[in-house]
């Protein structure tokens, strides 16, 4: 069994589609940055405002917060969330629970520009990753 | 528009493979630009999230029956 994603040819990454479900919102679509260099997968504040109606700070905190370049922001919880890829076997789950998402501006106020939500090694490394000039393939 | 989660999930998959493929030719069209992609095709863009959303609204179409994306040139991005 293996999910698809594809190599975008302005940055050279690789995006895998899904279908984010979570407590008391729609499913929605996003495309997640294959980041081995990421040790969680984190939704991206830009990607969870897309989801009509999805207000970042109405969600629970984290009580954390994480650091990249240009300074730390918080982290909100998207609750009993799943991941649901397109596999070669049909739909394939990854229920996670507590999805992070990162906030819009940084812990002193500076807003953060948009960014890829990243689909970290905690999920990746259930799969073996071949990487190919036009598609990643994540095998089981 | 997907009455399924597996036809939704075709219809990522599409969205996804398409969107990569062109970023390129969609910054040169739609730089700085939010899009909502369905169907292999932009359906609707505007320079605010918002004018998007009312866009797509007057059309009857949800934000989470397409995928939306902000173009600009990731090439200096840092994740």
């Amino acid at each position: 069994m293996y999910i698809l994603g594809y190599k975008d040819v302005n940055d050279r990454k690789y995006y895998a589609p899904v279908i984010v479900q979570a407590f008391g919102f729609i499913p929605f679509k996003i495309n997640l940055l294959v980041d081995t260099g990421a040790s969680r997968t984190q939704m991206s504040w830009n990607d969870a405002q897309y989801a009509g109606g999805f207000i970042i700070r109405l969600l629970p905190a984290d009580n954390s917060s994480y650091t990249g370049i240009g300074g730390s922001v918080r982290g909100y919880i998207l609750e009993q969330t799943t991941l649901t890829f397109k596999s070669s076997a049909g739909k394939y789950d990854i229920t996670i629970g507590n999805l992070s998402v990162s906030d819009y501006e940084t812990t002193d106020g500076r807003p953060c520009p948009f960014t890829a939500s990243m689909l970290g090694m905690d999920l990746l490394s259930r799969f073996d990753l071949l990487f190919e000039d036009t598609y990643v393939m994540l095998r089981m | 528009m997907a009455t399924t989660l597996e036809e939704k999930l075709d219809e990522v998959d599409n969205e996804v493979k398409w969107l990569h493929a062109n970023y390129n030719e969609l910054i040169n069209k739609h730089n700085q630009e939010f899009v909502a992609i369905k169907n292999e095709g932009i359906i609707e863009h505007a320079k605010e999230l918002e004018s998007l959303k009312v866009k797509l609204e007057g059309k009857g179409i949800k934000t989470s029956d397409v995928l939306i994306e902000f173009i600009r040139d990731k090439r200096n991005q840092v994740n």
